[in-house]
């Protein structure tokens, strides 16, 4: 088991090397050149733009670039932002919490609600609310995120004035406190719902899925002969066994997190990493987005890395092999 | 009646809900008689081998016997006390009593629990032993006399990670950890190498024959069910087409299609010249069975009554009956049952 975690982590410290080299790289690829975009578009003279490429290091070779970059991330720094003048890592700080937020909390309530009904479906299967179920989760799944929640602000936040159309929070009023916390629950609602209706399905067809191919193995024929009663069958042996691909696909969602959920984040106006990372792209921060698909890259790794721990935790097959 | 258990009528048929033709069309919610009417009694301590090819509805038939699915009609009857009603008033004595070895041992037991867990939890769930440790003792002896040896050293091992053999035998431990007055193996050895096949069946046999048990035996390898068993029924289409002693089954086989299987089945000596009847037309679907003899397609005796009438069962003396009508003139009136109205 230890040689097996050991051996994850090495293979994981690799993929984040590798990747801090290829996102360098490959950034500086793609077409686009910063310093034009930060110099304007009405006639920049040459001087400036050779101003700008000597500040941000842009003037030596590629290679040099790398070296310095690569020192600076050992320290722990990842460079000022190109645009606006905030270090990299403050510019992260400020918008992780409240993508975090939202996110986990979607993902979170559709592994909850999703697996449950899965496991309600498979149960009853055949029945009108399995057939139900199926029907209404390939309709949440195949629709676009930012189309349902433009549909929730239109019926919600529009019509209804239920709830606040966009922002994390009533820029009007100073809250603090507990009417702080309450006032983001309050915004929160709409895009954790839009969330949580587009995870549903996800959760609710693999836990559907699982218990139904468990369920048909013929170990749980030879639990009946035994004896055993279907309610213990079913809590103590399907559930167990039907549960790993769920795990699988809630962690890599989890790793997958901290670049955010962009879409849900730019029809909401919320203030979190998705739109960051957008807004980086088209404004060529090439620091800024270094950095964030760096932590992307190390929180890939270290949930893949967590998973399947998990997964040899749960399933002897893969510990002792 | 000194039948010990008496197998009465047993039907099973599923509704197959599309079923494509030869021809490519599909038809809907089409009948499939997977078991079609099958009696027999067994005494007890006595050993019965059912044969017959693939999906002729032998497995179906073991799993109704130990109840493991419903039957759409008819019951089984142990020592004249109906299963149906003991599974309602007490299931674990119903299981107890009465238990199966699977074919495939690698399926037979959930991947993530050890041998210990599987074996201790069958026998804590049946309260044998007072306590645990009283178990670990029976459940290491058993293994030791099934010539699992050290037993400590396969107790905290996973499925995965023993032979085939050495699962099967675990399996039929698990069954006989119980001592069932009634076993049912379905083809225990067809997935297991020849080489072990010899040691398993003897392990079988022995521990029936030890604790007098009957023993349904399901296979579709003569020569294995010529060793073990004292009865023979020959199965086709769902139905028992020849029932009886094993010697006289094999060495005169009356129905044609049990000529047809046996003349098929090799013999030891290589020697022996075996007229070797082969069957024409195609392998049966148990759909839209006709009105008359199941077996009449692609039977050489076949005339014009056993298309528009199903033999009924002719007793040709030696205790022996054989549904042809070589044998007899009687019509098997049995319509079967009607799926929508009767069973579930």
């Amino acid at each position: 088991m230890r040689k097996y975690i050991l051996k994850r982590l090495g293979s994981g410290a690799l993929v984040v090397l590798f990747s801090v080299l290829f996102n360098f790289v490959i950034i500086r690829l793609a077409p686009g050149d910063p310093t034009r975009l930060l110099a304007g578009k009405d006639n920049p003279s040459p001087e400036t733009i050779a101003a700008l490429r000597e500040r941000f290091g842009l003037d030596k070779p590629l290679l040099e670039q790398f070296w310095i970059y690569f020192k600076q991330l050992l320290h722990g720094d990842f460079g000022y932002s190109y645009v606006s003048s905030l270090t990299v890592w403050e510019l992260i700080r400020s918008r992780i919490v409240p993508t975090l937020l939202i996110a986990f909390t979607g993902a979170f309530l559709g592994l909850l609600i999703g697996t449950a009904l899965g496991i309600i479906a498979a149960r009853k299967k055949g029945s009108k609310f399995d057939m139900f179920m199926c029907s209404i989760s390939y309709f949440f799944d195949s629709t676009p995120s930012f189309w349902l929640g433009l549909m929730m602000i239109l019926l919600f936040a529009s019509i209804l004035k239920w709830f606040p159309t966009y922002g994390m929070y009533n820029v009007r009023q100073n809250y603090t406190g507990m009417a702080h916390v309450l006032d983001v629950a309050y915004h929160m609602v709409l895009p954790v719902t839009t969330l949580v209706l587009i995870d549903i399905p996800y959760y609710f067809r693999i836990a559907r899925s699982s218990i139904l191919q468990t369920m048909s193995e013929d170990f749980i024929m030879t639990l009946r002969a035994t004896g055993m009663s279907e309610q213990k069958i079913f809590f103590k042996y399907v559930m167990r066994n039907a549960i790993i691909p769920t795990v699988t696909v809630f962690g890599i969602t989890l790793a997958y997190m901290i670049t955010g959920v962009a879409m849900i984040e730019i029809v909401f106006a919320w203030p979190g990493m998705g739109r960051l990372m957008l807004d980086s792209i088209t404004k060529r921060d090439y620091p800024t987005l270094s950095a964030i698909y760096l932590l992307l890259s190390i929180s890939v790794a270290v949930m893949t890395i967590v998973v399947d721990v998990v997964y040899a935790w749960i399933d002897p097959r893969i510990r002792i092999e | 009646m000194s039948e010990f258990i008496r197998i009465d009528n047993l039907y099973k048929y599923y509704i197959q809900k599309t079923v494509v033709n030869k021809d490519g069309k599909t038809e809907h919610n089409k009948v499939v008689k997977a078991v079609d009417g099958v009696s027999f009694e067994l005494k007890k301590g006595e050993i019965i081998g059912v044969i017959g090819e693939s999906g002729c509805g032998k497995s179906t038939l073991g799993r109704l016997l130990v109840r493991l699915e419903d039957p759409t009609s008819g019951d089984v009857f142990i020592e004249d006390e109906s299963t149906s009603e003991l599974l309602k008033r007490d299931p674990l004595a119903f299981r107890k009593k009465c238990q199966i070895v699977f074919q495939n041992p690698f399926d037979t037991f959930d991947p993530r629990f050890t041998i210990r867990k599987i074996l201790m939890g069958a026998t804590k769930l049946h309260g044998i032993g007072n306590n645990d440790e009283e178990r670990l003792e029976i459940c290491k002896k058993l293994l030791e006399d099934a010539g699992i040896i050290p037993a400590e050293d396969y107790l905290d091992r996973y499925p995965f990670e023993l032979s085939g053999g050495q699962l099967q035998r675990i399996s039929i431990l698990r069954s006989m950890l119980l001592n069932p007055e009634f076993l049912v193996a379905d083809e225990p050895v067809s997935m297991l190498d020849v080489s072990v096949r010899a040691d398993i069946i003897n392990m079988l046999t022995d521990l029936v024959r030890k604790h007098g048990s009957s023993m349904v035996f399901i296979s579709h390898d003569i020569a294995t069910t010529r060793y073990i068993s004292d009865k023979v029924a020959v199965m086709y289409l769902g139905r028992v087409v020849e029932i009886g002693e094993t010697d006289d089954i094999l060495h005169d086989p009356k129905h044609p299609y049990t000529q047809a299987l046996i003349s098929n089945s090799p013999d030891v000596d290589p020697r022996v010249k075996k007229d070797v009847i082969i069957l024409e037309g195609e392998p049966p679907t148990p759909i839209d069975t006709g009105p008359g003899c199941y077996f009449a397609p692609r039977c050489r005796h076949a005339c014009e009554k056993c298309f528009k009438q199903y033999p009924a069962y002719t007793d040709v003396g030696g205790n022996r009956k054989v549904s042809c009508f070589l044998y007899g003139d009687d019509v098997n009136t049995d319509q079967g049952v009607d799926i929508k109205k009767g069973g579930k």
